[in-house]
């Protein structure tokens, strides 16, 4: 037998372990996404408790929602997301049904038309406890921001204008993809998603990026919507950035392991540069 | 809809039973073609393949209780050969890498007569299966039935890139022993 005959037959592997392991292992090291699940979570459970107003159909109360322009917007991960006040800029703009509710008010701004403010029941002040969870309060009216689909959850660095996406967060398929998949292809092959140690040959130090807000498109120099980070570049790979990171990995022997890299940045066309 | 009603379904020839199974599995379906193929168009070709596959399958097959196994081992297949077929998708090296990896498995990689049926030969690999730790299990599964590169899997599990080549490399190495140990003769 061949090894791709082997490769075949291993078709024959018991179905049951075959859909255990499609099963989303628990992620290690993303305290964020406790804070972005938690939000999920409220949004979902707000026609429960409130049963004054009712969902809208089925398969549509979910926390997002589309404008009549055809844009869909889908609720931000991120726990600053929920604001008392409206965030200055952002005005009334009509209604929609979002959150499992209808005919909620929505709120935008021209300068920031990747954002939409809905006024609507949450069961948070957006406050997180030591674990990153966020902490429950009464069910209260706020703004709940709303994130562009196409920009949501992207990681972004703008380098002298031009912005770079990370390879974890790029989508290369889909309708809109954000990148050809040729081209992702041809990255993931040559650089990879993450690069453990030094960075390659020809790649030097460029800056330290300076943090521009989450869900932000950033909009200056050296700016990341995702945090603080080394950037490195190489002029012969102008297409490529390496922007610093850590990771933990844990063992079986207990100990883990604190791993130390370069996330790879590709360059694309931001819809919002 | 209850996975044995869909089943029911094709058993009657009533065409609703493609449009369920789509409804139920055909995300996830799409998603095994997708991350074999890497390439939209043709995943979603396989997944459309799939439902006709079915339906010529059931009956006689009768997969009530594990249906979206049944139906994604389809998926698995068809996206398989449709690498093979399309050297455009530049996924047939992928494949002879994964391919070379198993051979890795093999203990007489000469001998070109398979000496136990699929059944048998299944039955094996999942028994070794069954004894790795969850995490180990499933980074092999997600490598050699699911085709993930490795990046991917580091990235679903937060490994390091060299950690997951490393547990698959030893996952391989074990593999070979145990079929050896076993007296199987591949």
């Amino acid at each position: 037998m061949k090894g791709e005959e082997f490769l075949e037959k291993l078709e024959f592997i018991d179905p049951e372990l075959i859909e255990k392991a499609e099963e989303k292992p628990k992620n290690k090291n993303l305290k964020w996404i406790f804070s972005a699940a938690a939000i999920i979570f409220l949004v979902f459970m707000i026609p429960v408790f409130t049963p004054e107003k009712a969902p809208v159909e089925p398969g549509d109360s979910g926390p997002w929602f589309t404008l009549s322009d055809g844009r869909e917007f889908f609720v931000s991960p991120y726990a600053d997301a929920i604001s008392n006040e409206l965030p200055e800029g952002f005005e009334y703009s009509g209604e929609t049904n979002a959150g499992g509710y209808e005919n909620v008010p929505f709120y935008t701004n021209p300068d920031i038309p990747e954002w939409v403010y809905v006024y609507q029941t949450v069961y948070s002040n957006g406050e997180l406890d030591s674990f990153g969870t966020l902490i429950p309060t009464e069910p209260h009216k706020a703004y709940l921001r709303y994130v562009d689909i196409r920009i949501r959850g992207a990681q972004l660095v703008n380098i002298d204008g031009e912005h770079f996406i990370s390879m974890w967060s790029v989508r290369p398929y889909g309708e809109e993809p954000d990148v050809t998949a040729e081209y992702y292809d041809y990255i993931e092959a040559t650089y990879g998603i993450r690069i453990e140690g030094e960075p390659p040959e020809g790649f030097s130090f460029l800056g330290k990026t300076e943090f521009s807000g989450h869900d932000t498109v950033p909009k200056e120099n050296l700016h990341s919507n995702y945090g603080v980070f080394d950037v490195y570049a190489n002029p012969a790979v102008p297409e490529v950035i390496l922007v610093s990171t850590q990771w933990h990995t844990a063992e079986s022997d207990k100990n883990g392991t604190i791993n130390k890299g370069f996330d790879v940045y590709i360059k694309y066309d931001c819809p919002f540069g | 809809m209850e996975d044995f009603e869909i089943v029911e379904l094709f058993f009657k020839r009533n065409e609703d039973a493609i449009k369920k199974t789509s409804e139920k599995f055909g995300k996830r379906l799409f998603s095994v073609a997708f991350g074999i193929t890497k390439n939209f168009e043709t995943a979603e070709e396989c997944e459309n393949d799939t439902y006709l596959e079915a339906w010529n399958r059931i009956p006689p097959h009768e997969p009530k209780s594990y249906l979206y196994a049944f139906l994604a081992r389809i998926t698995r297949n068809l996206s398989l050969n449709r690498c093979r077929e399309k050297e455009t998708l530049k996924r047939k090296a992928f494949i002879c890498e994964l391919s070379a990896e198993m051979e890795e498995c093999i203990p007489s990689p000469d001998d070109m007569n398979c000496r136990i049926d699929d059944i048998a030969f299944g039955e094996a690999i999942s028994a070794f299966l069954r004894n790795l730790e969850k995490e180990k299990r499933n980074i092999f599964i997600r490598r050699y039935w699911f085709l993930d590169s490795v990046s991917e899997i580091s990235k679903r599990f937060s490994l390091s890139e060299s950690n997951v080549k490393t547990t698959l490399f030893r996952l391989r190495k074990n593999l070979r022993e145990y079929l050896e140990k076993e007296g199987f003769e591949i």
